[in-house]
């Protein structure tokens, strides 16, 4: 049997395409062809395949080789085609009895000892794989369990390439995923680690945390160095419920292509909990949203799908970093175009900003700041008007001093809020949220249009008066009212209003904060 | 209904003699009865009298003085209410207050009085309105022991259950044309929302808002300083009549009481805790109007000012209640409607007026910038209390957002 078929999987983005894989031995001078528009790496496959299976005491045709992979079209990277390269070398050879041409598809990297390696990607590969109505799948027995957070498929874990011969023979088992002992669930999920009634003396702050948790609104702090702006962002993702499987599953597939674990933990068990990005403000375009030369791998924007980006010292960022990031805000989703082809990753997280409130970050205090008056304003407009468009809070935080701190210790020690009291409350008003907006596009308050927020969510006229008052006299934007109106279905959702009250409108405001929240605004 | 009886032996009254009075009407007569008899021992404003009412019941109370029972009795009692300690409070030396009050209410008991004030008022169609009728005012309860314990009205007692939103519009007897004028357009504007306007029927600022509130056809109500068959100033006799056939003439002090002094300053503590709000039109620096309006933001309730010309002294008291904050401008009915959101649909105010919670935030602010934590402890205000009063603040362009803080604009 000279011409022998299997198949591999190739990635752009999370688009998976099928990509056949065809052998042909041919009775000529010995040697080994690869072609189909592989990249360099994966030329490198050719010395790769070839030394595993020898190494593995397998026969390596002693005639010419031809492999193809097809579409030619697809561009191809990477080395999780060794597996199906060698399998379909090794069935034409005339290897297996059992192995037909049917539909059946092979990931994973080959060891010069034949061992077969982990790649990135595994779980929307897999996805994928199910998706196209495959049989089964073979894949690294090192990503059995990822592998198995898809259901509906058989997959089959190999150690080596001799242990997947003899597997596909009947003569071994492959690995089994082993489905782990039901663990007790901790009382604090992992993740949960930090709480928000760590937080002292900043209730405010904390209110404003819960409403951004409860909306999803994007939310910009500013305060002095010392304040609790990184503490608080930190303790965002506490308040967060857990994912459903399908959006856990969404975000392990852009980890699992970032080649990050997609656990929970330790466990192998989904992580069900909101991914947390904290990128440092050095970071270039391609690792806030996603790039490489040839084949884009996610950025910080799609690793926080369905969570958090925080990003501390905002200001600091590069400008075309921070502006980029408007697009994904819009769509919650990044294209990336390269000549190899479009990768889409999804991206809809919740962006938190914190930023000192100028360069020296003492123009809150009563005096030392070093600031001109010029260098304030060139500090303020770090944030482009573009994206503070987009972000519904803006919060100053103010420093806690030691004195206030301890008076409040002794009054406030049973009243601070927990993460997990919050989350009930949040989650509420999560569903309430939902089910108002379930005949629209969006599922929260912070994703709805403003021309459907000031048409079908307006509330009664009375309700709006003072806010319709302070527009016509210039004193919120127009831009700025949609903003209370969104912040305002939230805290109408915490309080469990049908609708917004005036004094919801009036806490909306308050929360709203600044237009031009930089430069000390003084 | 010992007590009761025990009443009536004191009084030498039987069943018989209250049925053929006033009373008949009420459902517990002998109650009203004790509110009729504490309105003609009092004089306005006699708290020590709220509060031993409230304490002991105005009946009970009112055994006890008949009776003549000694100031040991009336404080064992007091005692036994559970009271003492709050009247301790309030009056401080209790025994004090009490041996003084009871001088002052044992002179005027004449129950020929009572029984004859009650004839009258029976006589002349006037309505007692006690704290549990249906038409009882409930806002006066603001004025704590101070409330009246019963009001005289003529006219339609109905008149009555719109004054919780009405506006007290008050000013000077001797308005300017500019005064007459502003008295006319605010009035007009508030009777197009439909909102009662409260009086005191005097000359000047208070016959013009009756006037127009009756020529606009908008409930008008006015409070006497006397009894309710006195109708003063006498010149305003028509005014009055025709307000007691349209709306309603009240007042706290029984039948045939003159008007003095004393009861025009508590007449104004009754017009302020009746009315939703109190606007000054005009007023000198020394003015009634400005008594009103001490006695309406004592209740917090809201106080606007009319501006007027810096060379009208009858502008000055208003001028003074602004500059020193104790009044908000007003250029508009539109204006003094957005006070209470939602109750009336109005056009955009020209200035807006601050709730008292929002006072109170703005107050604490000073001439800092504190944070909104630091207010909620300044002002002892709740997270959610600051937060709306803020948002509001900022609404109204009274406050701002400097550095870390809040500053007043």
């Amino acid at each position: 049997m000279p011409l022998a078929k299997t198949h591999a999987i190739s990635l752009l983005g999370l688009n998976a395409t099928l990509i056949e894989v065809e052998a042909d031995i041919s009775s000529q001078l010995p040697a080994f062809i690869l072609v189909g528009l592989p990249d360099a790496s994966l030329s490198e496959a050719t010395a790769r395949v070839r030394a595993a299976v020898v190494n593995s005491g397998l026969a390596w045709p002693a005639r010419r080789v031809t492999v193809n992979l097809s579409p030619a079209s697809v561009p191809k990277q990477g080395s999780a085609f060794d597996l199906a390269i060698a399998m379909a070398v090794l069935r034409a050879s005339g290897c297996f009895q059992r192995l037909d041409d049917s539909f059946n598809v092979f990931i994973g990297e080959l060891g010069l000892d034949g061992t077969v390696r982990a790649v990135p990607g595994i779980l929307p590969m897999v996805r994928a794989v199910r998706d196209l109505g495959a049989p089964f799948a073979m894949v690294p027995a090192d990503s059995i369990a990822e592998a198995s957070l898809i259901s509906g498929i058989k997959v089959i874990g190999v150690k080596s390439l001799k242990h997947a011969v003899a597997v596909l023979n009947n003569s071994a088992e492959g690995s089994e995923f082993q489905a782990p002992a039901k663990t007790v669930i901790p009382a604090i999920p992992a993740g949960l680690a930090v709480d928000i009634s760590e937080v002292k003396g900043q209730d405010f702050a904390v209110q404003a945390l819960i409403v951004a948790a409860a909306g999803g609104h994007h939310m910009l702090m500013v305060g002095s160095p010392g304040a609790g702006k990184t503490m608080l962002a930190e303790r965002l993702p506490s308040l967060l419920p857990d994912l459903d499987v399908e959006s856990a599953l969404e975000s392990a597939a852009v980890a699992s292509v970032a080649g990050k674990s997609v656990f929970d933990g330790s466990s192998s068990h989904l992580d069900l909990r909101p991914k947390f990005e904290a990128p440092h403000h050095s970071a270039s375009m391609a690792a806030i949203v996603g790039g490489g030369l040839k084949t884009p791998r996610p950025g910080a924007i799609s690793l926080a799908h369905n969570g958090v980006l925080f990003l501390d010292e905002a200001p600091e960022f590069q400008t075309p970093v921070l502006d980029a990031l408007r697009q994904p805000l819009e769509s919650g989703e990044i294209r990336l175009h390269r000549s190899a082809g479009t990768a889409v990753f999804p991206a809809r997280f919740q962006l938190v900003l914190a930023a000192n409130p100028c360069s020296c970050g003492k123009a809150f205090a009563a005096q030392g700041c070093q600031c001109s008056a010029i260098s304030r304003a060139r500090y303020s407009q770090k944030l482009s008007g573009p994206l503070l468009d987009r972000i519904d809070m803006r919060l100053v935080i103010q420093p806690v001093s030691a004195l206030s701190l301890q008076m409040r210790e002794e009054t406030d020690r049973n009243v601070a809020v927990t993460s997990g009291e919050a989350r009930l409350r949040i989650d509420e008003a999560r569903k309430a949220a939902k089910q108002r907006l379930s005949l629209t596009p969006w599922d929260s308050n912070s994703k709805v249009s403003a021309s459907y927020l000031r048409g079908k969510l307006r509330p009664a006229r009375h309700v709006t008066a003072s806010v319709d008052t302070a527009l016509s006299r210039g004193r919120i934007s127009m831009r700025g009212y949609d903003r209370c109106l969104r912040l305002a279905w939230t805290i109408a959702d915490l309080a469990g209003h049908e609708s917004p009250s005036s004094e919801d409108m009036a806490f909306a405001v308050a929360l709203r904060g600044n237009d031009v929240p930089l430069g000390g605004n003084a | 209904m010992t007590h009761h009886s025990k009443l009536l032996d004191l009084l030498n009254l039987n069943e018989q003699v209250l049925s053929h009075l006033a009373l008949s009407t009420s459902e517990n007569p002998l109650e009203l009865f004790a509110a009729v008899s504490w309105s003609h021992l009092t004089e306005p404003g006699d708290a020590f009298a709220g509060f031993v009412r409230e304490a002991l019941g105005g009946t009970e109370a009112l055994a006890l003085l008949v009776a003549g029972a000694p100031e040991a009795s009336w404080l064992a009692r007091i005692q036994e209410s559970g009271r003492a300690e709050a009247a301790e409070v309030r009056f401080g030396d209790a025994s004090a207050t009490l041996q003084d009050s009871l001088a002052r209410w044992t002179q005027r008991l004449s129950l020929n009085t009572v029984l004859k004030s009650l004839d009258e008022t029976v006589s002349m169609g006037a309505h007692l309105i006690a704290p549990q009728d249906a038409n009882w005012p409930s806002q006066l309860s603001a004025l704590k022991h101070a409330a009246p314990a019963l009001l005289w009205l003529r006219g339609d007692p109905k008149a009555l259950r719109s004054s919780e939103l009405s506006w007290a519009v008050v000013g000077c007897r001797t308005p300017t044309s500019y005064g007459q004028e502003a008295t006319s357009h605010i009035v007009q504007g508030l009777a197009d929302a439909g909102v009662t306007i409260v009086s005191g029927g005097a000359f000047g600022i208070d016959a013009i808002a009756h006037h127009s509130a009756l020529l606009c056809q908008t409930p008008t109500i006015a409070v006497m300083a006397g009894g309710v068959d006195r109708l003063y100033p006498k010149s305003n006799e028509f005014l009055l009549s025709k307000i007691i056939s349209e709306g309603a003439v009240v007042s706290e002090v029984p039948l045939a009481t003159a008007p003095t002094k004393w009861r025009f300053l508590q007449r104004n503590r009754i017009i302020a805790a009746l009315a939703g709000g109190t606007v000054i039109v005009e007023a000198g620096y020394r003015s009634g109007a400005i008594n009103t309006a001490n006695h309406a933001a004592a209740l917090e309730r809201p106080v606007a000012a009319v501006p007027g010309s810096i060379f009208s002294s009858r502008s000055a008291g208003c001028h003074r209640l602004i500059a020193e904050d104790r009044a908000q401008v007003v250029e508009s009915a539109a204006d003094l409607l957005a006070i209470f959101p939602g109750k009336f649909l109005v056009d955009e105010p020209i200035f807006e007026f601050m709730a008292p919670l929002e006072t109170r935030t703005f107050d604490s602010i000073g001439f800092g910038a504190p944070s909104i934590d630091q207010i909620c402890r300044d002002a002892g205000l709740t997270l959610s209390e600051a937060t709306q009063a803020i948002g509001a603040l900022l609404l109204k362009g009274k406050v701002l957002q400097r550095g870390a803080g809040y500053q007043r604009a």
